[in-house]
């Protein structure tokens, strides 16, 4: 059994004990894949709660239904049982810890203490996410994959960057809908080169981007703190034109200080974030890695005086 | 004494739109400009495809008027090989060129590779962006596939898919060059 299992906000021997724990997992078949928490669906996610990063880690976990273990000094006392306390102790407890959480993610759940009676979310299997969430999860970034979305059916071909519908109205609705929660079986992965659904076919990045800035208010805040782009965006089409394209271009020439950039321009919080959101489920999104390589910063200015370019950026609606 | 390049460079610029045969690049020009292209264009002998009935011959000319009585010129190179000598002539100068490719091509790869080389070995710093139409008719169409070859040549400009008809989604593609400049 595989596990996707994140970590966030934990001390040195912290994190040493989740390491040594992922691999001592192995020996009871469970193979853990590690990564830093980046906002992403998984399966379950270490914290420490006696941080504020790993607290309001904790409380996305919470209200997502990911598997949880919890570093706090001083217990903590959850209603679930794929949720879990350890105090400082050995990887061995971790281990145990952890096994806690993964079988009774497993199993029906049942509440660790009488009288609560919350659902129970299965970590990997159930989806309280929305779709354009759950499209940013490992299992279906960067996948060519059928969707269920809004009861309308379409063809993601993140290998080819295209998606497709049998009819515009199914188009339009999926992509209005991504910010709606996912069922459980809404997506299958099909073999590359697998034809798509119909014959209306648009560019993957731009639906995303549209999909995702039409329900910006709902996305919860996108983690890290430092990301580039892969590959700049295909934004030719898009509905919603300026914006992606600035926070793009920012992402593509000095990554990390995306935000910042945004906030000046007057650009909210909430815009960049969808676009964060979009950038990752189109797979283009590097999150917290220094980028392989940054486009230098534009030398070019000399091409034309300054002025010129600020009323030719005017007049095509560009205004800095 | 002022030198009349500097006095040019401060008030007007151009761009251009590159590409093979029936692209669209007199049609993107057209989408943007305030008034149609002054084109030389020639009635397409043998088969047309679709409202395609001629083809650019030298040039296409075009101004989109910014404020303070400046202009920026857009200029579009005929597609077909026999005039490739225009291209360095056209090229000199440019703030930026969009390259426009047919995504119903099936060696729109391959053309994405020659007109980025073309233009790059022409000036490997001067900002370039690609623009593909008629992504629409082909449900097979595969923009991964021309990142990947651009960036195998070590060239990696923005990739969009456009409707060259369209006046905002050509609009895109300049600004996304622009965005490159500021
Ligand atoms: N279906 C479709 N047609 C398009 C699109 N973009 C452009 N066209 C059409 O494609 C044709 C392009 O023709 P031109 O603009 O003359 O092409 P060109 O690049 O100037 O060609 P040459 O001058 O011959 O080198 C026109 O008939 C446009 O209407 C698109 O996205 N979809
Ligand atoms: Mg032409």
């Amino acid at each position: 059994m595989r596990i996707d299992l994140r970590t966030a906000a934990l001390t040195d021997p912290e994190d040493q004990k989740v390491r040594l724990a992922a691999n001592l997992l192995g020996a009871v078949r469970i193979e853990a894949k590690l990564s830093p928490w980046d906002g992403t669906r998984c399966d379950v996610v270490v914290v420490n709660a006696d941080d504020a990063y790993g607290r309001r880690v904790m409380e996305l976990a919470q209200k997502r239904g990911i598997g949880l273990v919890a570093y706090a000094a001083q217990p903590i006392h959850f209603a679930l049982s794929t949720q879990r306390h350890v105090a400082e102790g050995t990887a061995a407890s971790l281990v145990s810890a952890l096994r806690g959480v993964i079988d009774a993610a497993r199993k029906p759940d049942s509440p660790a203490r009488p009288g609560t009676s919350a659902p129970a979310p299965l970590p990997g299997h159930t989806s309280d996410v929305s779709a354009l969430l759950e499209l940013t999860h490992d299992s279906w970034r960067g996948r060519d994959i059928d969707a269920d979305i809004a009861g309308r059916r379409i063809s993601i071909r993140a290998s080819r960057g295209r998606v497709t519908a049998a009819t515009l109205s199914d188009m339009l609705a999926a992509r209005d809908a991504l910010g709606e929660r996912a069922e459980t079986h809404a997506f299958t992965a099909v073999a590359e080169r697998h034809p798509g659904i119909g014959e209306i076919s648009w560019s993957l990045d731009a639906f995303l981007v549209d999909g995702a800035l039409r329900c910006r208010h709902q996305l919860p805040a996108f983690a890290g703190s430092t990301y580039a782009l892969r590959d700049f965006p295909d934004l030719g089409s898009t509905r919603e034109t300026l914006t992606p394209l600035r926070i793009a271009n920012w992402l593509q020439q000095r990554p990390g200080c995306v935000k910042e950039r945004a906030a000046k321009a007057g650009i909210s919080a909430d815009e960049v974030n969808a676009c964060l959101w979009a950038f990752r489920a189109s797979n283009l999104l590097v999150i917290d890695e220094p980028p392989a390589a940054a486009t230098p910063p534009a030398a070019q200015a000399a091409r034309v005086a300054r002025p010129l370019l600020s009323k030719l950026a005017a007049r095509f609606g560009l205004a800095w | 004494m002022l030198d009349q390049t500097c006095i040019d460079a401060a008030s007007s610029t151009k761009l251009v739109f590159v590409g093979p045969v029936g692209a669209g690049k007199t049609t993107a020009i057209t989408s943007i400009a305030d008034s149609p292209p002054v084109s030389t264009d020639m009635p397409l002998s043998g088969p047309t495809r679709g409202d395609k009935t001629s083809t650019t011959v030298a040039l296409d000319f075009a101004t989109v008027r910014i404020e303070g009585g400046h202009s920026v010129f857009l200029y579009g190179c005929p597609g077909q090989d026999h005039f490739e000598f225009m291209r360095p002539i056209l090229l000199r100068g440019a703030l930026g060129a969009v390259i426009v490719l047919d995504g119903s091509d099936p060696d729109v790869v391959t053309h994405c590779g020659y007109w980025a080389r073309t233009v790059a070995d022409f000036d490997a710093a001067l900002p370039m962006v690609i623009g593909i139409t008629r992504t629409e008719e082909v449900p097979e169409f595969d923009l991964i596939t021309v990142r990947k070859a651009m960036r195998a040549q070590g060239i990696t400009p923005p990739v969009f898919t456009f409707d060259a008809r369209n006046p905002q989604q050509t609009t895109q593609l300049v600004r996304a060059l622009l965005l490159m400049l500021e």
